[in-house]
């Protein structure tokens, strides 16, 4: 098993640290903290994408899953009167439950096809979420999806506080990262990039490849789900634009910019995206071109993404102190 | 019957128009192993080549279409070359995740100087024929002789000029190619100015038929790529045949039932489609 | 029983037949050669029995077991292991961690041990590295172990895409050209290799171009053109039969 090695552990720790601190840091300012929100949210649909990037594919259906998650917390509340403690665990079970059924036909193609055909699968989602109006709401989507209070008798927290939302969106990102770095160190892990560096091989060496492909994505598309539900509850209305192929792609370039090789990949590319993305919120139209023109930059300039910055960095100084 | 003559009718014209945006995308993909995802982008800016020149200039309108697609021929050879050719070779996600860039930036800034109204493009040909029950205007002929047109030309131009069988060896076996000395880097900026340039001239042709906005290359990409997948990445042939299926889908669903159906329904069918045939209906295994 | 055994196998691709009614048996602990001229079907053999292609008709046992249209891993899993002619690795991993890789079989993976980390889980990983150390050690690259696979010589390479077969701990092992591109040195180093693995009680089966290696190496040897067995028998036997010389003859190779 591959653990973390000292430096890794620190700057994990550092930044779960700094995660936590951060709504002093910034005097409870309610838009920075919202900010803070969105980018748990970011990091969690950037690394369960990851997951399935180990299996050497990138499943454009992504955000179609985080959608069915959101949807189906949000419509256990609406219809059923169950609070999100319910909603975010049967949005994960159906979100998962079809991504099972979906990734064996999906796993029978391989490489730019399976893109295309991930791709199909996301939009088939969202029309269905905008055709089937009496269910779930048309284009209009749902609205008023409550978070929820938590009860432990002697302790009331209600969630319509962002400072509470944060601190439970943080923990449920904590936790998902965690799963994904715990499956990715493995065992599993390796079988995985075993498959991803040469899938006949993988194969021919006794691993099932289907059987672990499916897994993987199934697994992704549950923790997704509860992504799904917890943006739901938090942003309190959803419709299908918000679980859109533009959400899917913008995941995937939080995993280029970020880097592709590890976890820290994904978190770091989509912390820093999501931030240059609320920083360009003051320039109105530009903001998409700057997006553009900031994503093709870093492709361009910087191949392996952020994570790669350490190790030039380290290059870079010991060259320096060489001379 | 005459309702089912329409429907034919309005299919084959919208597929031969699918057809001819997806075989750019396929010709790209084929020769460079990119997936182009602002190949709607070029269909776009096409367009609006035309509109300035036939509409705000009112210049020739078939001189237009010709200034149209030479602009977005060079602009998309010149994208290639600053832009894809330093990523040749890696991981297709890379080019994938820079055209995605590009649609970014290119239909913002549409937006910015083209303004987000709807315009129009007044079209060359007036008047229609009754045709067993079938209303067909003159425009829409026009438009799918010279999608018919412009795919023949293509499909002989890859099979018997120099260039084009260039870019077919290319295509087929890119370090083979190379080592008979065609200088693939060439070929690759020639493989997608002319993809670009198929989907400008198709631009034109859905611009005159319908209406033009900074973002209607989204919907166009997402038609291209439906096709590709459906006639497999890389077939000319196969993107004919998938954006036959395309534009009968669109034409008798729509009619029948819903538009939203018929968006459903086609993604269905290409799952399956993929399902069944894992590269497409005339595709190979890229791997 | 027969370690390994072909009946009236067929393989066809579209309308071109590779194999046409293929008989061939292999006992359990020979070194067994198969050659043949190119296009003789030898690789589509391999491809038959680790289950990479479906096969049109007959019969494939692996001791007394139907393999034929079993999935490549559930071949693999009954002790029936293959290499590739071309060098197949997982190239960015290091050469412990493809070995690693290849010992999938006996590494008693489960997920809910990848998540909790449990005990038996790490238990298994230490065991799954050592295990692979002493592959290593006994290939004879034990010293390069942190080496990243790309980075290594086409002939350690070669040796590596072994190491990771054997790392499923097979029963019999088939070897697609395994000195294919290699120097004299290394060619010596893998013959005295394949010997020092059937002595460990393994069956091999090689695909070989290279006579002198073939006819030094191997107890039997069958030969095969068209897709058929033309001749099967010691080294002696076979480089007397005369439908193999003129096998070879016609394809301007020679039987040395």
């Amino acid at each position: 098993m591959e653990d973390l090695d000292r430096p890794h552990r620190i700057a994990w720790l550092a930044l779960l640290a700094v995660a936590l601190v951060v709504p002093f840091l910034v005097n409870f300012d309610l838009y920075l903290i919202h900010v803070g929100i969105i980018i748990t949210f970011n990091v969690s649909l950037a690394a369960s994408l990851w997951l399935i990037w180990t299996l050497g594919v990138i499943s454009f259906a992504h955000a179609g899953f985080m959608g069915i998650g959101a949807y189906a917390s949000a419509l256990v509340l609406t219809k059923l009167g169950l609070s999100m403690w319910y909603g975010l665990w049967i949005g994960a079970f159906i979100s998962g439950a079809i991504a099972l059924a979906i990734s064996i036909p999906l796993m029978r193609t391989r490489a730019v096809y399976f893109f295309m055909a991930s791709w199909a699968v996301g939009e088939v989602i969202k029309r269905n979420f905008a055709y089937f109006k009496d269910f779930f709401g048309g284009w209009d989507g749902v609205f008023d999806i409550k978070p929820p209070v938590l009860d432990l008798g002697f302790l009331q927290i209600d969630f319509a506080n962002r400072v509470a939302y944060y601190y439970l969106a943080l923990f449920a990102v904590t936790a998902t990262v965690w799963v994904i770095h715990r499956v990715n160190s493995s065992r599993t892990g390796m079988i995985y990039w075993s498959i991803h560096e040469n899938e006949l091989l993988a194969q021919h060496t006794g691993i099932n490849v289907f059987r672990h492909k499916v897994i993987c994505f199934t697994i992704a598309c549950t923790l997704v789900g509860i992504t799904g539900a917890l943006y739901a509850h938090y942003q309190t209305y959803i419709s299908p634009k918000t679980f859109d192929i533009w959400k899917s792609e913008f995941a995937l370039v939080h995993l280029i910019v970020g880097g592709l090789t590890t976890v820290g990949g994904p978190v770091a590319g989509a912390i820093s995206l999501t931030i240059v993305d609320e920083l360009l919120r003051a320039t109105g139209y530009f903001r998409t071109i700057f997006f553009g023109v900031v994503l093709i930059a870093s492709v361009l300039l910087l191949p392996g993404g952020l994570e790669t910055v350490p190790g030039r960095l380290r290059k870079l100084f010991q060259r320096t102190s060489g001379r | 019957m005459s309702d089912f003559l329409q429907m034919g009718l309005t299919g084959v014209s919208l597929g031969l128009m699918y057809a001819l945006i997806a075989i750019g995308l396929t010709l790209i993909f084929g020769v460079m192993r990119i997936i182009q995802y602002a190949h709607g982008e070029m269909f776009m800016l096409g367009a609006f080549v035309l509109y300035y020149w036939h509409a705000e200039m009112g210049l020739p309108y078939w001189a237009g279409v010709a200034v149209s697609a030479v602009v977005i021929f060079g602009l998309g050879a010149v994208l290639q070359m600053v832009l894809f050719k330093p990523l040749h070779g890696k991981n297709i996600l890379y080019s994938l995740a820079v055209s995605l860039g590009l649609v970014l930036i290119i239909s913002g800034s549409g937006q910015l100087i083209f303004g987000t109204t709807t315009k129009g493009i007044p079209s060359a040909v007036s008047g229609g024929v009754l045709l067993g029950g079938a209303y067909l205007s003159y425009e829409r002929m026009v438009i799918s002789a010279v999608s018919i047109a412009l795919i023949v030309a293509l499909w002989l131009f890859l099979r018997r000029s120099v260039t084009g069988l260039a870019i077919r060896a290319v295509a087929e076996d890119p370090d083979t190619a190379a080592l008979q000395g065609i200088r693939t880097g060439r070929i690759h900026w020639i493989a997608f100015g002319l993809g670009s340039a198929m989907a400008a001239i198709a631009g034109c042709m859905m611009g005159t038929l319908l209406s033009i906005v900074p973002t209607m290359g989204f919907l166009a990409t997402i038609k291209a790529f439906m096709i590709v997948i459906m006639g497999g990445l890389g077939s000319v042939v196969g993107a004919l045949v998938g954006g036959m299926i395309l534009g009968m889908i669109d034409s008798v669903v729509t009619t029948t039932i819903s538009g939203d159906i018929a968006l459903i329904l086609s993604f269905v069918v290409i799952f399956l489609i993929l399902v069944f045939r894992p590269s497409g209906l005339f595709g190979q295994n890229w791997d | 029983m027969y370690e390994l055994e072909a009946r009236n196998l067929q393989m066809k691709f579209g309308g071109v037949t590779a194999i046409a009614g293929l008989d061939l048996v292999v006992e359990e602990g020979e070194i067994r050669g198969l050659i043949g001229p190119n296009g003789a079907g030898k690789t589509t053999f391999f491809n038959a029995c680790s289950g990479r292609y479906p096969i049109t008709a007959g019969e494939i046992r692996y001791r007394g077991h139907t393999i034929s249209g079993l999935k490549p891993h559930e071949i693999a899993a009954q002790g029936l292991v293959r290499t590739f002619q071309h060098v197949t690795l997982f190239k960015k991993f290091s050469v412990l961690k493809n070995v690693m890789a290849g010992n999938y079989l006996h590494a008693q993976h489960s997920y809910w041990g990848s998540l909790l980390r449990t005990r038996k889980t790490r238990e298994a990983e230490a065991g799954s590295e050592r295990r692979a150390r002493e592959i290593l050690d006994f290939i004879g690259l034990g010293h390069i172990a942190h080496q990243q696979a790309a980075t290594l010589a086409h002939g350690h390479q070669k040796m590596l895409g072994i190491a990771i077969a054997l790392a499923a701990e097979p029963r019999m092992l088939l070897l697609d050209e395994p000195c294919a591109g290699m120097n004299n040195d290394e060619s010596r180093e893998m013959i005295a290799l394949v010997r020092r693995i059937r002595d460990t009680g393994i069956t091999i089966m090689l695909i070989e171009h290279d006579m002198k290696v073939v006819m030094g190496l191997c107890d039997r040897i069958t030969v095969l053109n068209f897709g058929n067995n033309i001749a099967d028998g010691t080294p002696e036997e076979v480089r007397a039969n005369p439908e193999v010389r003129e096998a070879y003859l016609g394809s301007q190779a020679h039987v040395a």
